[in-house]
């Protein structure tokens, strides 16, 4: 059986009496009521702010259109900076999908209690995630018909694309993540669906019937069920070190200065479980108000989600001060004054705020005053997310706008039409939440109880 | 007791920790390698001996410090299981100052080991100069084993006045409610309010401490792997590679513990001093029973387990996964540095991965290591039977040593002498020091884990608090 | 099996099923070993969670998804290799002095692969193996198993239903019904949308 055995070894004291099984019982049911309460029908304030988000989505999208038909020089990236916000957006949502995979992949593996409350969040949060990271290369691309000439087919042109190629390393990567990333929340929710499905009737009933695919919790769907679950959780583990990765190679494949440099990898996959933990907590802190589920998504899971916070922005400073050092040990004259106009030159702001918001805002996580209170964890988590965006932006922004030749030197200003296009991409990541969060399980029903049970069947066994 | 009676009992604690030729053979072992390494420095060309003391020092503080950063690890992210594993990290806190001792021998050997000693760097200089890498390595590598010591002092000091005693398990109690060594009677967490606070200060301090050793120990070893390792080609850098340096020393650490934990496992005892044993469990076996009573409040585990029960299948299976995705990190870490340097094709990036894997005899060595520490490793633990069973577990870590052990060797030997002929004799020494350093860490380890509570009584207490309220 | 799944009726013939719901997981142990060692083979478990706890108590164990994902992950490096490879050679350029077909860059696209098929064959096993799909549940399926409850369906022969329901009793059962029951997803739910617990006791007709 694929199921890891529970990791402690002493027996469950079976000398528990009836009351303290009776209330083992009601936490069972307590997690089914709690989800299936948050599936009911939305208040009209909800549904207004879905409609704001779809709004803003609208105007994104006639921008985009805007500038499909005036050509991108309505927007701020010319030569010698090819990439601007829009790549640095791709970056960052692709980033911020690495938590969600890493809660509900890499933490299942290693069996940590603390995440069965907010993995099924995290997850919904990486799909939607690299949904709204995928729009990116094809806004970018300006003649988006033709984005299909980079997909990998026989075709009659005889017409392959470069394997060696970083944008094409993108292509596999993010299509498979996106792939596999909704095909690992989806089978996790099966038996949620089946839930929900036997709690609902009517037009709701037929379609998480559909959804919940005759799901019974029958023994022999199970043991298949558990072991094709982890494998998929092992397939996704490597996803989490590899997509991000293969991003940052767009970069380090470069000989540009700041982009050449050996440590991107483990530095982007950090800096994406940084924003993407940040982003976790961002989510879930309205969320668990507004589906009162506040009992059980507890702060002690936030508190857990802070913690990590403090490793990977130790990472990320870590990198911040060897790639400075490396900079200037490398003796080569243009990445030390690369180094030195990136912390000091037009984006030198930016640089300070991004070291200031992802390296020391998060050490305000060794207290525990602070990881505990809702305020404080919201703002440093908001800081941190500013922050892994401003981070993006200067790399992607800076190594281009000052490269080897003053006459390359230039400043990039994003347009109206990059920032509605930005905000639009937001408010499209946050208009798929919200509709999963109110008619999905936004809890795992199934995982909250499985220690408890767990417990039960090694005194039966 | 007597000075007599303590060294016996030390000697019979050591005889039931290993078997009784192990102490001898580590004393040879020291003896053939200090006599290896005096003939080589005082032969006419003394280069092959100090590459040897080089490639021996950073293959062996990685693997010592790395050992005892698993052991922090575990207690910062409170982990259970590791109870019984977190003492053989501790256990080569003894040897971290023989490896400062090694590290005086490298700055007299500097002549022959830093290649750009006595050239002009330019405005590197202010970085590349031997006083001042001398001295940032050497206090870094000081306020390391400063820390590691007063990391290990903490659960000790703990362990012996809380009333741990041998096994750090609980000793069935006697009819007055002592225990056989005269100690008071254990209480449970519930019972005495000081306790519990005293717990809770300590957990405090192991935990701050222990954060600092992390950090401390990034920033120590990156800066070894960039001092003594990437500048030994001052053209060449690489800004993952000190990250690379310190994690290999924790894929080392991880398979030094797995075969600690296997000897031990299969020693089927844990040790006897200098507390006196409990009563009745002199030469205790297998068959013991494990423990019935449940933990209540105020209660523990009336009897000892047997050490094949303490590291299981469930800790030897963790061990492995963490050394499987330690292999798959370094194979990363490997391929991070590899792609970029092959894509852009630049001189003075290249140079340092041409003369590895495209001349011999290195580019050979260059294929073994890809088969055995990285790829090798990592297609042998993926199979879950390898990671259960404890000779196969052990087989794989020695296999991760030795692999490992030539990394290090083929990260520092090709700069310093790339053509064959110049580093003949290098090989040999090499591996006679290195005997050496095994020696002094297999003396220094039993001694220790001879003198101190298998499991110490922290981590017994987090373990039953786990099971108790989870 | 099928028939549990609602993929054939049970022919008549082929015995009666006695469906035991159980409030506690011990009840559900004890019932699987009477059921066994009564020779009892047609059983089907119900759970709200898995219970690899008790897989040696149970009809059939392992799944072979694990093998296929590995199969399809070979699979797809191997085809990865063969498509970046082939195309390279296809074109024939030499570009900074190297073979067109570049193991290390090809890497990535191997990698990737491999994880993309086996994540497709993981869930198409899945579906397949555990026979997901649009429909109906089983027919001994109660809404119950999925939030608290315990099931043990077994198949016995009508003069054997009266000893089986006894057995099942004395493990535990808090209910033990004889037959098929339609499935009703909202029957005697509380205000929450649960299905009701340990409302009945006694038989059920086939209905």
């Amino acid at each position: 059986m694929s199921r890891p055995e529970p990791m402690w070894q002493e027996p469950f004291d079976s000398a528990q009496g009836t009351q303290a099984r009776a209330q083992q019982q009601l936490e069972l049911r307590e997690y089914n009521r709690a989800v299936i309460e948050s599936l009911r029908p939305a208040s009209r304030g909800y549904w207004l702010v879905v409609g704001l988000l779809a709004a803003a989505i609208g105007w994104a999208a006639c921008c985009w259109g805007y500038q499909i038909c005036n050509g991108m020089g309505v927007i701020g990236i010319n030569h010698p900076i090819g990439w601007g916000t829009y790549i640095v957006n791709f970056v960052f949502w692709i980033g911020i999908g690495h938590a969600g995979t890493l809660i509900s992949a890499i933490l299942y593996l290693f069996r940590v209690r603390w995440r069965t409350a907010i993995y099924r969040s995290a997850e919904a949060m990486t799909v939607f995630a690299v949904m709204t990271a995928g729009l990116f290369p094809l806004i970018h691309l300006g003649r988006v018909w033709v984005f299909w000439f980079i997909l990998p087919y026989p075709n009659q042109r005889h017409l392959w694309p470069n394997f060696k190629s970083p944008l094409v390393w993108d292509v596999v990567a993010v299509t498979t993540y996106l792939t596999v990333s909704i095909i690992f929340w989806y089978a996790g929710m099966i038996p949620d669906l089946a839930a929900v499905r036997d709690s609902t009737d009517g037009r709701r009933h037929r379609i998480y019937r559909w959804l919940a695919l005759g799901w019974s919790s029958e023994h022999g769907q199970w043991r298949h069920y558990l072991r094709g679950y982890m494998c998929l959780a092992a397939l996704a583990t490597p996803l989490v070190i590899s997509v991000h990765s293969i991003v940052s190679w767009d970069f380090a494949m470069s000989l540009l200065p700041g982009w050449h440099s050996t440590i991107f990898a483990p530095y982007f996959v950090a800096g994406a479980i940084h924003s993407g933990l940040a982003m976790v907590i961002l989510l879930l802190i309205p969320m668990r108000r507004f589906l009162r589920l506040e009992h059980v998504i507890r702060i002690s899971h936030l508190e857990q989600a802070a913690l990590l916070m403090i490793l990977t922005g130790s990472i990320v400073l870590y990198a911040y001060v060897v790639e400075a050092f490396i900079s200037w040990y490398s003796g080569d004259v243009f990445e030390r004054q690369f180094s030195v106009w990136r912390m000091f030159g037009a984006y030198g702001w930016a640089f300070w705020l991004m070291v200031l918001f992802n390296g020391i805002a998060p050490y305000g996580f060794f207290f525990k005053a602070l990881r505990t209170r809702l305020a404080a964890l919201f703002a440093i988590s908001l800081l941190v997310t500013a922050g892994m965006w401003l981070e993006r932006f200067v790399i992607v922004v800076g190594s281009t706008a000052h490269d080897f030749m003053p006459t390359n030197w230039a400043v990039y200003r994003p347009t109206w039409v990059e920032v509605s296009i930005g905000v639009g991409a937001l408010c499209w990541f946050l208009f798929w939440f919200l509709l999963f969060a109110k008619h999905l399980p936004a809890v795992s029903i199934v995982e909250s109880k499985e220690a408890t049970i767990a417990r039960a069947v090694e005194a039966a066994a | 007791m007597t000075s007599e009676t303590h060294r016996r009992e030390g000697r019979e604690a050591i005889a039931r920790l290993a078997p009784a030729w192990v102490s001898p053979l580590a004393w040879l072992a020291v003896v053939v390698g200090a006599i290896a390494f005096a003939v080589g420095v005082r032969a006419a060309d003394p280069a092959p001996a100090w590459r040897a003391l080089l490639v021996n020092f950073l293959f062996w503080v990685s693997l010592a410090q790395g050992a005892l950063i698993w052991s922090v690890i575990f207690r910062i992210t409170r982990t259970s299981w590791s109870a019984p594993i977190n003492r053989m990290g501790h256990a080569v806190l003894w040897f971290l100052p023989f490896c400062l001792l090694a590290f005086a021998g490298i700055i007299v050997g500097r002549g022959y080991l830093l290649p750009w000693l006595g050239h002009d760097m330019g405005d590197r200089a202010v970085w590349l100069n031997a006083r001042g890498l001398f001295a940032r390595d050497g206090i870094g590598l000081v306020v390391l084993v400063v820390l590691s010591w007063a990391f290990v002092r903490g659960y000790l000091r703990d362990d012996s006045l809380v009333g741990g005693h041998a096994n750090g398990d609980m000793p069935a109690p006697q009819d007055d409610g002592r225990t056989a060594g005269g100690h008071p009677p254990r209480k449970g967490l519930g019972e005495i309010p000081a306790l519990q606070e005293r717990e809770r200060r300590v957990n405090r301090r192991l935990s701050v401490l222990g954060v600092a050793l992390l950090f401390v120990y990034m920033v120590v070893f990156s800066l070894l792997g960039f001092d003594l390792v990437m500048s030994l080609t001052p053209a060449w850098h690489s800004a993952l590679f000190g990250w690379y340096f310190a994690l290999g020393g924790l894929y080392l650490g991880m398979a030094w513990l797995v075969i600690v934990a296997v000897v031990v496992r299969k020693t089927g005892t844990g040790n006897a001093f200098p507390f006196a044993l409990p009563a009745g469990s002199a030469g205790r076996d297998e068959e013991e029973a494990p423990i019935s009573a449940s933990v209540t409040e105020g209660e523990c585990a009336a009897s000892p387990r047997p050490v094949k029960e303490r590291i299981g299948t469930t800790e030897l299976r963790n061990l492995g996964n963490l050394m499987l995705a330690f292999a798959m990190l370094m194979t990363y870490f490997l391929y991070s540095q590899a792609l970029p340097i092959w894509y852009e094709n630049l001189p003075p990036e290249t140079g340092w991965v041409i003369l590895r894997v495209h001349h011999q005899p290195w580019q050979a060595l260059s294929w073994v290591l890809i088969f055995t520490c990285y790829l090798g490793v990592f297609a042998l633990l993926v199979v879950r039977e390898m990671k259960e069973k404890p000779a196969t577990l052990m087989a794989v870590a020695l296999l991760v040593l030795a692999s490992m052990w030539l990394e290090r060797y083929m990260l520092v030997v090709p700069s310093l002498a790339p053509k064959a002929e110049a580093h003949s004799g290098t090989p040999l020494l090499a591996v006679l020091v290195g005997v050496g350093f095994l020696g002094v860490l297999v003396l220094t380890t039993t001694r220790f884990l001879a003198r101190y509570p298998a499991t110490s009584e922290l981590d017994l207490a987090l373990r039953m608090e786990r099971e108790k309220w989870e | 099996m099928r028939h549990l799944l609602g993929q054939e009726q049970a022919p008549a013939e082929r015995g009666t099923r006695v469906t035991a719901v159980f409030r506690e997981v011990e009840g559900l142990a004890a019932g699987l070993r009477e059921a066994r060692a009564r020779g009892l083979r047609e059983l089907a478990v119900f759970s709200p969670v898995g219970l690899p706890g008790l897989e040696h108590l149970l009809p059939r164990r392992g799944s072979p998804i694990r093998f296929l994902v590995l199969a399809a992950g070979i699979a797809g490096c191997i085809v990865a290799f063969w498509m970046c490879i082939g195309s390279a050679l296809l074109y024939g350029l030499i570009v900074g002095g190297k073979w067109p077909g570049s193991v290390l860059p090809y890497c990535v696209i191997g990698f990737e692969f491999t994880v993309l098929l086996g994540g497709l064959t993981a869930i198409l096993a899945i579906l397949g193996f555990a026979r997901l799909r649009p429909g109906p549940v089983a027919e001994a399926y109660d809404p119950r198993f999925g939030v608290d409850r315990f099931g043990l369906s077994v198949s016995c022969e009508p003069e054997q239903v009266e000893a089986v329901e006894m057995m099942l009793r004395e493990a535990g059962a808090e209910e033990v019904r004889v037959g098929a029951q339609r499935h009703h997803p909202r029957m005697n739910a509380d205000e929450h949308g649960l299905p009701a617990c340990g409302g009945r006791n006694g038989r059920t007709e086939q209905g």
